[in-house]
């Protein structure tokens, strides 16, 4: 005797459409109630009929994305809590830092980079600029000064750009707050060796071998009458220092304080480069001598080079050099992978190489060009200079691991307390019941964020982690309790478990393999819920600038700055896309839920339709 | 010595309105390899009485006195273990609504399977082994597939066949069966019925049945017990009280005999008496059955009548229990 029947072919009535909604997404499909019973498994049933609800589903890949790349994604890449980068602040979304035209490719003569845009002429004089060349509301890089001639040198600083002309003129454009784009009268028509345009710093030097700095030059350790005037072939500027060489070939620190760029290595050298905050200088021999200021960030750690060295250039906090045989070696930090001569360039000979903050650029004997390093900054950056798509991960990661954790801890205690309470009853009942009406009367939001200041105050950034999800957990059980509390009442009146007792099955197995089932699923859908609700009341205390503290990023503290007006106007991309990240897992966790309780009490979905 | 001996049994149920003495003053005893039926209406205390045996009552239901041996132990003193291990093992039980006594997200395997790891530490394969030669047990063909399927898969009668397997696992020494057939139709009621008296047979079991359906008392029982309001009323051999040539009854045994057949006449109906399950507070003295007894006197409503032994193996609880002959002669 088979009772069994084969119901595979059984008829679906064909969907309704209507709504835009439904035209995008599909519309929950309607089940016959035998076409469930073929399914064999209950969660294999809920699973199938959830897989059916194409808006649910949707969601569920929606979300499932969200987690896998805010997971795995900060895998891509490091962040130091503390990065701070003075000159990437507020930068809009844009990936063309380096994305130099091909009309200038094809005839390049010299290319530099600011701290967002490049520059560079070619062999005709033409200058061409890219990037993002906004400096503010009044200066832009690209607007150039009319009539500008053919140029013959550049040299691009943080946020300008000094040239010089084919008649030997200086020409300065781009942000002139600290004078640096203001060539004094007496300098205009000097006869030019070197140009060099710095941090808010321009510098020349000319033919007699004499240096000229203007700008912010009291920010710099510099002093017009040193005693190398006269004797200066080529100089390099750090943020704040400059040092010289000499025509025969020693270098000379040109300020007066002693500090650690002062301690100039001795010897006779061929080339000197700065970065931000360290020199690098070419001997003779062709060896690499780093000093000056270095940071954990690497400039000092030169790579084995058995060719000698011929030609080296400084980045913001990294170095390179070019090698007789032509190849190219750098160091120094690796944030946007700016250190990592890429493998292209493997057995090619480079002629010409530059390098200026997170870019690099090479040009190889057969006029092939290669860029690498940062390129731009997906969704912006932010006040601090950080990249906001790589905090967007790390907050998203954040975010939801304390909700998760929070959720974990308010179902545990949830079922723990419902499951006492519905299964022993009475005073045990009573008791527990009146204890979660206490602490579901507390108001969540304000509870959780005194609590939080309350407590945090005393504790480090972890800890007011933990303390978090705490606070959220412990706050949020008596929804999932009172659930539990009455799904183990109705199942504990059911025949079935009155027939286990009789059969001699102990208490701990009934409460394990009879409620325990039957508790899970309504437990499934309210605890995607108080996910959801945990998420915002997180984002919502750290929004207020009470909960995570920065700079650990969450996504409710990287709104932090969005209440100012100057942020929502200008600065759009700080709070834009952490907002849409927020609302599109919070919806499509709201979804899933939903999903899910229509799979699992599908008997009242058929009702409620209806 | 009876396998089953009660006696004496009081059983309250405290409530907010005060105590509902749902058993009192019953006793019974139940022989091995016999069957004793229960025979009594919704609310007369069977299944108290029986769930009393294996201490399976509500939370508010408590045995208030009296004694129930099995197997030569008292086993109202027993502890929850004890009773544990009794439970499934040497005594099985199917319940009454017995289709819903299946746990709805197991499988049928995983269900059967349970009495042998509680009770006989068989690992797993073994058990399921055993399931399938229970289910073949109780006539259920292609016991492979069924015993993979889940309850709402099956059908009433088979739902209530593995019921049966299951309560016949462990070949129990006694099987209390509560209502086993009420909430079935009749063809399968009639199957359901053969089916556990060939396994009493195969397996030597005591049954003790309660039912409120006299025909099947007639069917199935060896020994009847008629239960009225918590009472035992009547105690007898099936053979006196279905006897034609009967002399002596409870008038409440002769109502339940009078139930109207399918060859009735028209307009025949059993004189139903409602509410008297509500105040059984004992509040009143004298006979429970008052109420509804076409034969009482004033001696009834003032004085409780004790057990009469009217003939061998034959009590009943009524001061006029000759047929024919009660208190005004009628």
């Amino acid at each position: 005797m088979d009772n069994r029947t084969d119901l595979s072919n059984a008829q679906i009535p064909p969907m309704k459409r209507d709504g835009m909604f439904q035209r995008l997404f599909g519309n929950r499909n309607k089940l016959a109630v035998y076409t469930v019973e073929q399914n064999q498994n209950p969660w294999k049933m809920v699973l199938h009929i959830f897989a059916r609800n194409r808006v649910s589903k949707w969601a569920g890949i929606l979300l499932f994305t969200i987690v896998v790349l805010v997971f795995f994604g900060t895998m891509l890449r490091p962040v130091g809590i503390g990065y701070t980068e003075g000159t990437q602040l507020n930068l809009p979304p844009s990936r063309d830092y380096m994305a130099a035209p091909d009309d200038l490719l094809r005839n390049l003569y010299k290319i530099e980079n600011g701290r967002s845009f490049g520059v560079g002429i070619d062999c005709s004089g033409e200058v061409f600029i890219w990037g993002d060349t906004r400096i503010n509301n009044k200066v832009d890089i690209r607007n150039v000064p009319e009539n500008l001639p053919p140029l013959v040198d550049i040299s691009v600083g943080d946020d300008h750009v000094l040239g010089r002309t084919d008649a030997g003129m200086l020409i300065a454009w781009g942000n002139d707050r600290q004078r640096q784009s203001h060539v004094p009268w007496e300098l205009e028509n000097i006869e030019s060796a070197q140009i060099e345009a710095g941090y808010q710093t321009s510098a020349v030097v000319d033919v007699d071998g004499n240096t000229h700095l203007f700008g912010n030059i009291k920010n710099i350790d510099y002093v017009q009458q040193h005693k190398w005037q006269g004797q200066i072939e080529q100089i390099a500027m750090s943020v704040d220092g400059v040092i010289g060489l000499t025509f025969d070939g020693r270098l000379v620190y040109l300020g007066q304080q002693p500090n650690f760029y002062s301690r100039v290595p001795e010897g006779r050298f061929v080339d000197v480069a700065a970065s931000a905050k360290a020199f690098a200088a070419v001997r003779e021999d062709g060896e690499i001598i780093v000093w000056g200021n270095l940071s954990y960030k690497g400039e000092g750690r030169v790579p084995e080079h058995t060719s000698p060295a011929v030609q080296v250039d400084g980045g913001r906090y990294h170095f390179t050099a070019l090698l007789e045989d032509g190849s190219v070696i750098a160091w120094g930090d690796n944030t946007y992978k700016q250190s990592i001569v890429p493998a292209w360039l493997d057995g090619k000979t480079v002629k010409y190489l530059s390098s200026d903050y997170y870019q690099n650029y090479a040009l190889t004997e057969d006029n092939e060009f290669i860029a690498w390093g940062l390129k731009g900054y997906l969704f912006g950056s932010d006040d601090f200079g950080r990249d906001i798509f790589i905090r967007l991960l790390y907050g998203g990661r954040m975010t939801i691991t304390i909700a998760a954790i929070a959720v974990m801890i308010a179902s545990i205690i949830g079922v723990v307390i419902g499951g006492l309470s519905g299964y022993f009853g009475g005073i045990i009942d009573y008791l527990l019941q009146r204890f979660s009406e206490a602490v579901a009367s507390l108001p969540l939001l304000p509870f959780a964020m005194m609590l939080n200041v309350i407590v945090g105050s005393a504790l480090t950034p972890a800890q007011r982690v933990y303390l978090m999800m705490a606070i959220l957990g412990l706050l949020s059980w008596p929804d999932v309790q009172r659930l539990v509390r009455a799904q183990v009442m109705n199942v504990r009146e059911k025949e079935y478990v009155l027939a286990a007792r009789a059969m001699g099955v102990g208490e701990m197995h009934i409460m394990i393999r009879y409620m325990v089932p039957s508790v899970l699923s309504t437990v499934f859908v309210s605890m995607a819920e108080i996910f959801v609700c945990l998420i915002l009341t997180e984002s919502s205390i750290s929004f207020l600038g009470l909960g995570i503290p920065l700079p650990i990023p969450t996504w409710g503290n990287m709104l932090h700055g969005a209440n100012q007006s100057i942020v929502i106007q200008s600065y759009w991309w700080r709070w834009i896309f952490v907002s849409i990240a927020l609302s599109i897992s919070v919806i499509s966790i709201r979804l899933i839920g939903d999903g899910l309780c229509d799979a699992i009490h599908l008997k009242k979905r058929e009702d409620r339709r209806r | 010595m009876p396998l089953l001996e009660v006696k004496n049994l009081h059983t309250n149920y405290l409530t907010r309105r005060g105590v509902v003495q749902a058993v009192y003053d019953v006793s019974f005893s139940l022989k091995r390899g016999r069957t004793l039926g229960i025979v009594g209406e919704a609310g007369s205390g069977k299944t108290t009485s029986v769930l009393s045996i294996l201490q399976l009552l509500d939370k508010n239901g408590r045995i208030d006195s009296g004694e129930i041996w099995f197997d030569g132990e008292e086993i109202t003193k027993m502890d929850q273990e004890q009773m544990r291990q009794i439970r499934g093992n040497d005594i099985s039980f199917i319940f009454q609504g017995l289709p819903m006594s299946l746990n709805p997200v197991f499988t049928v395997e995983e269900q059967v399977c349970e009495p042998f790891l509680v009770h006989q530490n068989m690992s797993k394969a073994e058990a399921e082994n055993k399931v399938t030669e229970m289910l073949s047990l109780v006539n259920i063909a292609d016991p492979e597939s069924v015993k993979k399927l889940y309850p709402h898969q099956l059908s009433e009668g088979m739902r209530q066949r593995i019921m049966i397997a299951m309560a016949f696992a462990c070949e129990p020494k006694l099987l209390i069966a509560d209502e086993p057939t009420s909430s079935l139709d009749v063809t399968i009621q009639a199957q359901i019925l053969t089916l556990i008296k060939d396994l009493k047979s195969q397996a030597n079991t005591s049954i003790l049945l309660t039912t409120p359906d006299i025909g099947v008392i007639h069917e199935m029982a060896d020994d009847v017990l008629v239960m009225n309001n918590g009472f035992a009323v009547e105690e007898a051999p099936v053979e006196i009280v279905f006897g034609d040539d009967g002399v002596f009854s409870h008038p409440y045994t002769e109502e339940l005999l009078k139930l109207p057949g399918l060859d009735a006449p028209a307009g025949a109906c059993f004189r139903m008496g409602y509410a008297s399950s509500l105040h059984r507070n004992r509040l009143h003295a004298g006979c429970v059955f008052t109420s509804r007894c076409q034969y009482a006197t004033d001696r009834c409503r003032e004085v409780e009548p004790e057990w009469t032994e009217v003939e061998k193996n034959h009590r009943v609880r009524c001061f006029y229990p000759r047929k024919g002959v009660r208190s005004n002669g009628r």
